[in-house]
Parts: structure tokens; sequence; C-alpha cells
């Protein structure tokens, strides 16, 4: 009886050390290295030529939405207000290797190929419910703020950092009026600045305790996010707070997690309303050098670790869907194991609402 | 008596345990049974005993030895025949005085040895002395025709031929191979065996010890040392004192004679052993330290490992032996410090990595780096790589100033393309309007100043205004800051400048403005873009890839790496290879770039010129183009492989871009 019991434990054991997470990869009749944009219900993607084209493939219909040189890619995204799309085009990806050359910025009505040039620059963003997209130029260290309400808006912020010539700031607009967004002082220590657009000035509203640290910021409905992670072993922790940001106030925030590890962070907040998603540093549950994809419910503070890879570097939502790029191929953190061969895999796991 | 001893200063705990290790010695006469008192008649006290104290103990024995060097001086002698003495000796006073006044590690060598030869050995390279210093003179018994015993004083040199015609010949015929004119060749057949275990470092240590050249390598580092101590010596000491500086000048000038024959790893080799030859766990812990900085201070490891860093630490544009040491006791001492320190004016990503790491990646790291890049003012990571990986192959050794660093870059790309004939490859042109001819001409430039080529921008434009501007003289453009450009000071209102933003400047874009005698110079335009295919894209233009352009320069093959047992054997069969490959910046800096969309992917080069194996795991030395040359990262072969097959899908011909070329 003692024997059976034991027995029943150390197979239960085996069972759960054995347990992996398997994570259902994309399989679409358009070759993934092709494919740049699939919408959340499947009905167009965007997809791209090997002679520099980019396609809008719709219901038995591709037409061409940009033409470029031989070798170009293409990068397209949305957000959840689903009004706008941006694509960011780079004519010499192989043959002009500069993290910081300036790519080509088009914007476009969600699903239509009609396209407008709104500028040059890197890390293009929609923000406030499609109304603005900012991009950056890491030449000039300036964030460009172009207004899709109005025609013509714009403003600029120009950035102190000079130690590090590849930072990329992360920002979001509170509103119409102003915009938090992260810069490095003189010593390469990161600082979070709110920017006012009636007066002009920028006001530091947290400094990092050393340069070994980073902050993200991400925006979702009235949720404001801000993480702070360590990226140095000298400066071992990471942290998420969260905020209101109709009502911000920077001494009114919840931390919702922290951890003596040095998280990589990639903060996503808009797929769902409870739960955010980021890159968990793994390693004291696996006992060596880690990091998977991990889930964070925003009420309960719960952490689920969504992937067994050790070695995640990015987690992408695209237009709704959590994509994990591993190894040249993508797989789905939020969808159901079942769906592996088509573009309808694309449809949300409703378990995982 | 504890406490006693404790507070004594170190000096006279050192002449406590000498005066016990020199009375042992004579006491028993045992060592040298010829040194034994003998029926000379000495005005001379008996040794006295421990239980007296050490002042006066040594106070005895500069006495005794005034007095014996008063009565010896009556009988100065230049023996030339060696007929006149029937045996020759040192005086047993003279000896004691040498005993008591030498350093203990030098008598250590004397410890369980029967041999007088070492004893003569260690007065003929001077590592013993007497109350008074140095020896000149000595002061000697013998034995003459007559069968008298005798005590005279001999010079040093008198006493060495006289005493090698009776006893050590071997002694003469060592001294030969160590004279100045035998160094260099001696120096290059000895070898001096660099422990890597404990117990290898015991078994060294004690080779030395009864290796008879022992003594005459430690005479060469004394000398050597004595001269150095003079050079900081000799300044300070008043022109009055002629005969001090006299001595002091003849060792610096010894000591520089010296210097070139015995090269820097031998010296610092040489200052180990002779300074810790009696300190087995100092000489043992500098070649057992782990740290690259300790093994670069010792000369076992390359000084470009820490040169370039320790310049840019300290602000200097030349730095000594000494400045070295110093950069290399911070980084030892403060690991955090490499992380913000070292790539000042040479822009790179930041933070860097810390000094503990650095080391680690170094002590297993094959990439040769005599320069100092800046990926921050090139702009171009291709480019960058191509340097870093010619640079290795060739040893090319660059200066690399704030100002010169991204032009020697683009020269090695510029040349590398023109030597290939492959003229499309450097397409950066300066054009204009000839208004007489009213024709376009262009002229081909590599940005940035630089002494080494016609093609440098600054001369470039210098040629082009001279020729616009119809100036009679020459004209020579300067690179100007636009921070400290100032129209209306002098310096600025007459000659070419061409002015740039620091702040808004690579080498790929950097608007200027240029201005001849105060005058802007609107009508040059910078034309062309460097598009290049760093591994092949396409089966036309393979043979113009820069993967190609340099297996073909360097005369040598790669091979393409696939996993990591293959990068393994690549490594364990290669003493100088080094692998470079493309991947996507997202997955090698995942902390910086992160993806927004499918596909994305910031392809940037990279080297990987080492592996770190240990019982826990393997990670390999990593220089990303857009790092820091001087701080590679210890990476894990999953990051490099997720890069490489992310980067792969997305690559026209889907290559596999890991090579490895030896």
């Amino acid at each position: 009886m003692v024997l059976s019991k034991y027995t029943s434990i150390f197979f239960l054991c085996m069972a759960s050390l054995g347990a992996e997470i398997k994570l259902p990869e994309i399989a679409t009749k358009q070759a993934t290295n092709n494919l740049r944009f699939i919408s959340k219900d499947g009905k167009f993607s965007f997809y791209q030529r090997r002679s520099g084209s980019l396609l809008l493939s719709t219901n038995y219909n591709v037409e061409e939405v940009l033409k470029g040189k031989e070798g170009s890619q293409y990068k397209v995204i949305s957000s959840p207000a689903q009004k706008y799309q941006l694509i960011e085009q780079n004519e010499n990806f192989h043959t002009y290797l500069s993290i910081r050359k300036l790519n080509n910025i088009y914007i476009s009505k969600y699903g239509q190929k009609k396209v407008r040039k709104i500028g040059e620059g890197v890390d293009a963003r929609l923000h406030f419910n499609d109304t603005w997209v900012s991009f950056f130029n890491p030449y000039m260290m300036t964030i460009n703020f172009v207004g899709l309400k109005t025609l013509g808006s714009s403003f600029q912020i120009k950035l102190q950092n000079t130690k590090n010539p590849y930072f990329i700031p992360q920002r979001v607009m509170l509103n119409d009026k102003s915009v938090l967004f992260t810069d490095l002082n003189g010593n390469a220590t990161s600082g979070l600045i709110e920017f006012n657009r009636n007066t002009g000035k920028s006001n530091l509203l947290l400094k990092a305790e050393n340069e070994f640290s980073k902050y993200e910021l991400c925006a979702h409905s009235d949720n404001l996010y801000i993480g702070s992670f360590g990226i140095r072993s000298i400066s071992k922790y990471s942290s998420i707070t969260e905020y209101t940001r109709s009502n911000f106030n920077i001494s009114k925030g919840r931390i919702i997690y922290d951890s003596k590890f040095n998280d990589r962070g990639s903060i996503i907040c808009n797929s769902s309303d409870e739960q955010i998603y980021f890159i968990q540093n793994t390693s004291a549950a696996n006992g060596e050098e880690s990091y998977e994809a991990a889930t964070l419910n925003t009420k309960t503070k719960k952490v689920s670790t969504l992937s067994n890879f050790k070695w995640v570097s990015s987690i992408i939502n695209m237009d709704d869907k959590l994509i994990l790029p591993y190894h040249g191929k993508f797989y789905l953190l939020n969808s159901k194991q079942a769906q592996t061969t088509n573009d309808s895999l694309l449809n949300k796991d409703e378990g995982s609402k | 008596m504890q406490l006693k001893s404790k507070m004594l200063p170190q000096f006279w705990q050192k002449q406590f345990y000498k005066i016990i290790l020199c009375l042992g010695l004579l006491s028993q006469a045992y060592i040298f049974p010829t040194y034994s008192q003998e029926d000379l008649s000495a005005k001379i006290e008996t040794t006295p005993g421990i239980i007296e104290s050490l002042l006066e103990i040594i106070d005895i024995e500069k006495t005794q030895y005034a007095a014996l060097i008063k009565e010896a001086e009556t009988k100065s002698l230049l023996i030339t025949d060696d007929d006149q003495v029937k045996e020759i000796k040192l005086d047993p006073f003279f000896v004691k005085s040498l005993l008591l006044n030498s350093e203990n590690r030098y008598l250590n060598f004397l410890k369980n040895q029967k041999d007088e030869c070492r004893l003569i050995s260690l007065f003929q390279n001077n590592l013993i002395k007497t109350s008074r210093g140095l020896v000149n003179r000595v002061i000697v018994n013998y034995v003459d025709k007559d069968n008298e015993r005798k005590r005279a004083l001999l010079t040093r040199s008198n006493f060495l031929e006289l005493y090698f015609k009776k006893k050590c010949i071997n002694n003469k015929e060592l001294g030969q191979l160590f004279e100045t004119n035998n160094l260099s060749k001696t120096m290059k057949s000895i070898s001096l065996p660099t422990p890597t275990t404990q117990n290898q470092c015991e078994q060294i240590l004690e080779d030395w010890q009864k290796n008879p050249n022992t003594p005459f390598l430690c005479g060469v580092h004394e000398t050597i040392s004595r001269g150095e101590k003079a050079k900081i010596i000799l300044p300070a000491l008043s022109t009055i004192q002629r005969n001090r500086r006299s001595v002091l000048q003849s060792r610096i000038n010894r000591a520089e004679v010296l210097i070139p024959k015995v090269p820097y790893f031998q010296r610092t080799y040489l200052k180990n052993l002779c300074e810790n030859i009696d300190n087995q766990k100092n000489f043992c812990d500098k070649y057992l330290a782990k740290d690259i900085w300790s093994q670069i201070v010792t000369g076992e490891k390359p000084d470009y490992l820490l040169k370039f860093k320790c310049k840019n630490v300290l602000g200097k544009k030349k730095i000594t032996k000494n400045d070295l040491r110093k950069c290399a006791l911070k980084f030892k001492n403060e690991p955090k410090y490499c992380l913000s320190n070292g790539n000042k004016d040479h822009l790179s990503i930041y933070p860097l990595e810390n000094c503990n790491n650095l080391s680690d990646s170094y002590n297993n790291s094959q990439l040769v780096t005599k320069y100092h890049d800046c990926p921050g003012a090139v702009d171009n990571e291709g480019i960058i790589n191509t340097h870093r990986l010619l640079s290795h192959f060739n040893g090319a050794e660059y200066s690399s100033t704030e100002f010169t660093c991204a032009s020697e870059v683009n020269l090695t790309f510029a040349d590398l393309n023109i030597n290939a004939n492959n003229s499309s490859g450097w397409p950066l042109k300066i054009c204009f309007k000839n208004l007489a001819t009213e024709l376009k001409e262009c002229y081909p430039y590599v940005p940035g100043a630089s002494k080494n080529t016609n093609l440098s921008e600054d001369l470039v434009i210098s040629k082009i205004i001279k020729k616009t501007e119809r100036t009679p003289f020459d004209v020579k453009c300067k690179l100007v800051n636009s921070n400290i450009y100032n129209p209306n000071r002098l310096g600025y209102k007459t000659g070419c400048h061409i002015v740039y933003d620091p702040r808004n400047c690579t080498s790929i874009h950097c608007p200027k403005k240029i201005y001849f005698e105060t005058k802007l110079i609107d009508y040059l335009i910078y034309e062309g873009k460097v598009l290049y295919d760093y591994f092949p894209t396409s089966f036309s233009n393979e043979k113009y890839a820069i993967s190609n352009l340099m297996n073909d320069s360097l005369k040598k093959e790669s091979k393409m790496i696939r996993n990591l047992t293959a990068l393994k054997f690549f490594f364990k069969n290669t003493k100088k290879g080094i692998i470079h490959g493309i991947g996507c910046a997202e997955d090698l800096y995942p902390n910086t770039f992160q993806r927004q969309s499918m596909n994305e992917c910031k392809p940037i080069p990279f080297i990987i010129d080492g592996i770190i194996q240990n019982k826990e795991k393997t990670t390999l030395v990593f220089r990303g183009a857009i790092s820091d040359i001087h701080t590679p990262r210890n990476i894990a072969w999953n990051m490099i492989f997720n890069a490489v097959a992310n980067y792969k899908e997305l690559h026209p011909l889907e290559t596999w871009t890991l090579y490895g070329i030896k």
C-alpha cells in the first residue's frame, strides 16, 4: 500500500519534470519568411517579394502596396485601435549594414493599400488611439511626432543622450498634450521624462540609480505600465508598475511585479485587459541562465511561464496575436495547440481570454 | 614579547631573521669550511650573540668592517702574477659582512649548498653587499709564496681573476655568457617556463633555486633594476654631489645597454623570479593568477589588450609600463570600473562589460586588436567588421585617435575594394561643376582626416578648393568641430575649414560646411553610398562580396560553422583562426533592440574569436560590430544560433551566415 503510494508520487514527479510547454508553430500557405503582417481575423496579410515589393493580400486578390529596390525589407505594424498601419521600408537591407540608418516610413489605413510617406527614421509607433505617429532619428537624436487627425500637426523632442549612439527611446502619449519618454543623461543613466507640448518643457520624473538599468513604457486603454530592468549583473532588479493614464501621477503607481533578477522586458500590454506579457529571467527555476516568455496577471500578480526555449529574445504582438520568433520559426503564445497548419491558426484561443 | 616583535618595524624584523641565518651559516662554518676562522691575528671582537640587540649587532659589524678595511688598506695589492699567491680566499670577516648586509632572498641560494662557488657567483653578479654597499674592493686572505698567511685588499676584478685560476672555473665561463656582447644570444637560448598549476610552479621555482644560471640571470635583473631606480633618484640629487651623480649615471647607462638585449617578457619574468626567489607564494601568484591584467603586466599576454583601454581611461596619448601597471591594478581590484570606462571618444554601444568578464574573455580570445576603432562614428557595421577581420590577420597597428579612428576603418575598406579592382565598391565622391569646362568633376574620397592616403577627405577638398578658387598657393583644409569653430577668431579667418557637428556626424552621415577664407563653399556635392554585400546575396555578384574579397586578399579559405560541435572543433585546431557572421541584433543585444513585427531584423556582423569552456557551461567570446573592440562579451551559442537562424530566413539565398577563417 505504502509502496504503491510512493510509486504514484514518483510517477507524478517524473511527469511534472518531463512536462514541456509545446507551442504551436505558425504554418501558413505563404512562406513565413515573406510574411510581414496578418490581420487578427486573417482576412488580409502583407507580404514582401525578393524583387522589393510589398503586397497586400486579401480574399483572392493581391495588390502591390510599395515598390522598392531589390532586396528591400519591410516592417508592418498596427495597434489595437486598428485604424492605421505603419510601414517601414529599408531599401538597402542587405547592402548597407547600419543599425541607425533611416528607413522610409509610410502610413496606410488599416488593411488598405494606399500609403503616404510621413518621414524617415526608425522604430515607428502608433499612439493614443491611432491619432499620432512617432518615429526616431538616431543621428539627430530626435523623436518626431506626426498628428494623424489634423494634417500638418507635428512636434519634435530632442534627446540629451550623447553616450550611447544605439539607444532607442521608449515613448507613450498620455494625452494630446503630454508625452512620456526615456532618455539617457551625460553619464548614460536612464531617465523617464514628461514632455509638455504646450510649454515645450520637459520634466524628469524618474532617474535610474545608475547607468545599468533601463525603463520600458507600455500603454493600453487607461493603463500605463512602467518597467524597470537591470541590464548588468551589478544592478540585479526588475519591476513593473501600473499607473492610470488619464490621471497619471508618478508617485501613485502600483507595483504589480518585482524580481531580483534581470528580466529582458519587452513588455506587451495591449493584447489583453488583464494580462501583460514580457520576457522573464528564469535562471532561478532552471538552475542555469535562461529567458522565457511569461504572462503576468495584473489583478492577481500571478506570473506564469509560457515557453520552454531557454533563450527567448523577442515576443511580438501582431494584431492581438502574440508571436515568439525562435531559430527562424514563429510560435504562437496565445493560440490552440491543434491549429497548426494554416492561416486560420491565427484565430485567438477562446480559453486564453 | 610577541607584542614587541609585532611592533618592530619590518626592516628590523628582516634584519633579525637575516642575522639568525648568517649566524647559523657562520657559527657552524658548515657551508664553507674554508671560510672558518683561522690563526690569522684579527683585531676583531668575536661575533655577538643573538641575545644582544639588533642595533648593537649592526653597529658592531660596521665598526668591525671599518677596522678591517683600515687594516687591509695598508696592504692594498695588485696581484698580477698568480705565483705570488699559493692560496686565496675571501676574508671570513668580509664574508660575514656580506652575509649580514645582503638581501635574504639571495642568501637563500646558499642554503643547503656546500659549493663555495655559489657564494662566488653571488659576489660575481653583485647580488651581495657589505655594510658599505656594492663591493668594489675585496678583503682577502692569501698564502704567499713563503707560505705565510696574510690579509690584503684587492680590487674585485683582480680577486676574481686570481680566484678563477684556482677554483670555480665554471663561474668564469658562465660569466662570459652573460657579458654584454653575448647577452642577447644567451637570453634567446634560455627558456623561461611559465607554470599553469601549483605543483608545476613549485617545481619550476625549485629548479631555478638549484640552477647555476640563476645568480647570473638575477645579476642582469639587478643591473636593470638599479638603473631604473637611479633614473628616479638622479633628478632629485643636488649637482654638488658629483660622485653620487656619476655613480647613478653609470648605473643608468649600464641598464640602458642591457634593456634592449632582454625582451619585455624576459625582464618581467626575471623580476618576478629574482624578487621572489625565496617566496614561492609571491612567485606563483603572478603566474597562477587567472586575471588577464596581471598576465599583461608580466608580459605573458600582449599589451594591446590593455593599452588602448588604459590610454582611454588615463586620457594619455602614450602610456608607459608604469601606466599599464596602474590600469591593471585598477581593473583587477575594481571590476565595476570597466562597465563605464574605456571607450571615451570611441563611441560604441553602452554600457560596457565588467573587468572580470573582460578578463575571462581575453583569457580565451584570439583576435589581434592593435587599434581602437569607433563604431559610433563609422555607422557602417560591415566596414567595421571588415577592418577588424583584416587587421587581425595583417596584425595592422593604428594610433586610433578620436580624429583618425573612423578614417582608419574606412581606408582599410576602401583599399580592399580598390585593390580588388572593384571600382564600384568605393563610390564616395566629392563633385563640383568646373566653370571653365562646364563639366561636372568628381573625386573619390575616404571620410575623415588621414595622413596615410591621398583619398583622405581633407586632402581631396584641399585639392578641389585650390583648383576652383584658383589660388597660387597650396590649400590645407582642416576638419573642425562646430563647437570650436568661431569665424570671429583670428585662427579661423584665414585658410580652409571643414566644419562638422559632432552630435550629427558619422562617416556615412555627416553634413559639413566648408569655409575658405571665411567664404562658405556651397558648390561641393557629396555623392555616393557605400553599398556592398557582406556575404553574397546573389550568384552574379558573388565575387565582389566582402567575405570573398577578404578571403582573396588574405589568401585564406573559410568554412561554414553550422553547430557548436563544429565551432569547438574549429577552435581546437587553430590558434589564429576566427569566426565571422551576420545575425539579427534583436537576438544578440536583446536588452537594446526589440522586435515589433514579424520577420523584423537588424542585421549586424560580428566576430567570434574564442570559446570559454568550464564544467558548468560553454560560452563564446563575441565582438559585435557595434561593440567596443576592447570589450568582448561572453555569450551563449544559443544566442548566436538564434540570431543567425533568424537572419538566414531573410537572406535572399537563405545562406547560413557563419564562417570560420584560419
